[in-house]
């Protein structure tokens, strides 16, 4: 009989530390698509000062707009790095709000036959869309890290072992922007 | 306008296969009945004439097929834009010059090898009859006519082949021209990478005798004719038989990326235990999930490129019926597909029995470029109309 008890309770402890180190695992991968959603963020950062110096030289009418972006850039370069659940959330909505801000630009800029024709901005908003693309690559693997790593811990016996991991709060998800979202139609384009 | 072709003789040539078909159906009846006039005679005559009947008739739809129907499709065909210029005109008399040499030539011998196969036969027949003692004389013959053909083959093979490579190497590359910046030359496909990262299951032998590249609309292109085999004899079976494209995006994607038709669950798992720098990249689109694996060494630009529009196209290129399951393997901005056409041959040129000259072979020459080059087509769109549309 005790040796049922021992090998059902060796059988836990095993169970739990392999649940341990995948929670573990997730954890880290979550920081890696983090760390990667933050490279793509930077060059997306390094990439509005010419947006706008470009810009401002057409759209003497759209100075607001552009003090918003600069400003929004600031915001979000100040919380590159943070690993903070609530700090990564408010990072997260600042780099929507630039996303936004930044379509709302180039959306503008198609109205002015002049910039839309210079050749930095033709180049710039090439090198914008692949940004942007990256971007959004990056949000998919972070959301799809953080959605393995919730199941992990909050799947039986998770709950259990995720403390002893060093998962407290659940990191946030990166939801698209709603101007970003739509269906997609590949009979479209056949 | 074009001319519309003359087909008013298809008709009446069908309509005379079908009436040849009834009249012998009529005639075998008749004679079954002649010959048995109970019930058996009836059922005879009715179904055995009726066989030969839609026999006949179905001779003559398909010699109607043959000899009408499809030289009208190639006289429309042939308003197809092939350059037949003075460089072209040039280069199929020095064609026309070498492929009457071949024939001299292969009618040399022929000349020896035709006598020498006969010869073999006949001996092969008086060996084996006076080993049973019961050879008929009937059987010489189907064996003399066997081994003529099999001494004309003989004589013709290499030369043959020669006189084939040598077509292609001066008509394909002036044709690929026609087509804009792009060229032909022998295949050279990267074997080695294909096996390194198993985009492929397991082959030995490989065939790739033609690549169309150059550039194509505006990006460095490169398309080979590819088929991969495993074993040998009966036990030979095709890995895969198309064509790979590969196209240089301008793209700022790094690292390896490689799509693979979903090889079941014991595939699947023997290919993540072989490790390497490629790792499973998880997807959001369950159905792609379902029917392809993703490996990559970044995750990050696996998925740049592999954007939930890309991966509707990639499944709508597999459904619409012109490839099998297509696999696809991206190193920094080239991108590979293998489409899996499972026809033909491509690229096939005249032999030397048929004119150096031969609009027909030129216009199907013609036509399988621009058919590879629809692939490099699809693939190219692929990219683009993916990145048109939403990201996330």
């Amino acid at each position: 009989m005790s040796g049922i008890v021992w090998i059902i309770a060796v059988v836990a402890v095993v169970g739990l530390y392999v649940w341990y180190v995948a929670i573990v695992k997730r954890k880290n991968r979550v920081a890696e698509a983090l760390s990667g959603i933050d490279v793509q963020l930077s060059q997306r950062h390094e990439l509005i000062p010419n947006v706008l110096a470009i810009a401002k030289r057409y759209l003497a009418h759209e100075q607001t707009l552009l003090a918003d972006i600069a400003r929004l850039r600031t915001t979000g370069q100040e919380r590159l790095g943070s690993s903070d659940p609530k700090a990564i959330a408010e990072k997260f909505a600042a780099e929507n709000q630039l996303g936004v801000g930044l379509g709302r630009l180039f959306a503008v800029a198609e109205g002015y036959p002049e910039l839309k024709s210079d050749a930095l901005m033709v180049k710039a908003q090439a090198t914008y869309q692949e940004v942007e693309t990256n971007v959004a690559a990056a949000r998919r693997f972070y959301n799809a890290s953080v959605t393995a790593l919730r199941n992990a811990c909050q799947i039986f016996p998770g709950q259990l072992v995720a403390g002893l991991a060093g998962v407290g709060q659940m990191p946030p998800f990166f939801e698209a922007p709603v101007e970003h979202r739509g269906a997609v139609n590949a009979a479209d384009h056949l | 306008m074009s001319e519309r072709p003359d087909r008013s003789g298809a008709a009446g040539a069908l309509f005379g296969a079908m009436g040849l078909g009834l009249v012998v159906w009529v005639a075998i009846l008749w004679a079954s009945i002649h010959k048995d006039p109970g019930i058996g005679g009836w059922l005879t005559g009715i179904f055995a004439g009726g066989f030969m009947g839609l026999l006949i008739a179905g001779a003559g739809a398909w010699a109607v097929m043959i000899f009408v129907l499809r030289p009208a499709r190639r006289v429309e065909d042939q308003a197809a834009a092939i350059p037949l210029d003075d460089e072209m005109a040039a280069i199929l008399a020095e064609l026309e010059v070498a492929r009457l040499r071949t024939k001299q030539q292969v009618n040399a011998g022929a000349a020896w090898r035709v006598p020498l196969c006969m010869v073999g036969a006949v001996a092969l027949w008086i060996g084996g009859d006076s080993g049973s003692g019961s050879g008929d004389l009937f059987d010489i013959v189907p064996m003399l006519v066997a081994a003529g053909v099999l001494g004309y083959v003989w004589a013709g093979a290499e030369l043959g082949s020669r006189y084939r490579r040598l077509y292609k190497e001066r008509v394909l590359p002036r044709l690929a021209a026609g087509f804009g910046n792009l060229a032909w030359r022998p295949g050279q496909p990267p074997l080695d990478e294909f096996r390194r990262h198993r985009l492929f299951p397991e082959w030995d032998a490989c065939d790739a005798d033609d690549e169309i590249h150059g550039e194509y609309r505006g990006m460095p292109l490169s398309i080979i004719e590819l088929k991969l085999t495993k074993g040998s004899g009966e036990d030979k079976r095709v890995i895969f038989n198309g064509l790979t494209c590969a196209v240089t995006l301008p793209r700022g994607l790094t690292g390896t990326t490689v799509v693979i038709p979903d090889r079941g669950l014991l595939g699947n798992m023997a290919e993540r235990l072989r490790g390497g720098p490629c790792q499973p990249v998880r997807l959001e689109d369950p159905r792609f999930e379902k029917a392809y694996e993703v490996y990559g060494s970044d995750q990050v630009s696996a998925r740049a490129l592999l954007t939930p529009a890309f991966m509707e196209r990639f499944m709508a290129l597999a459904a619409s019926g012109h490839f099998g399951a297509p696999a696809a393997l991206v190193q920094d901005n080239r991108l590979l597909m293998a489409l899996d056409v499972n026809g033909r041959d491509l690229f096939e040129p005249p032999s030397y029995g048929k004119p150096a000259a031969s609009r027909e072979a030129l216009t199907q020459l013609h036509d399988d470029i621009a058919a590879v080059l629809k692939a490099a087509d699809a693939i190219i769109d692929l990219d683009q109309a993916a990145r048109l549309q939403p990201r996330s």
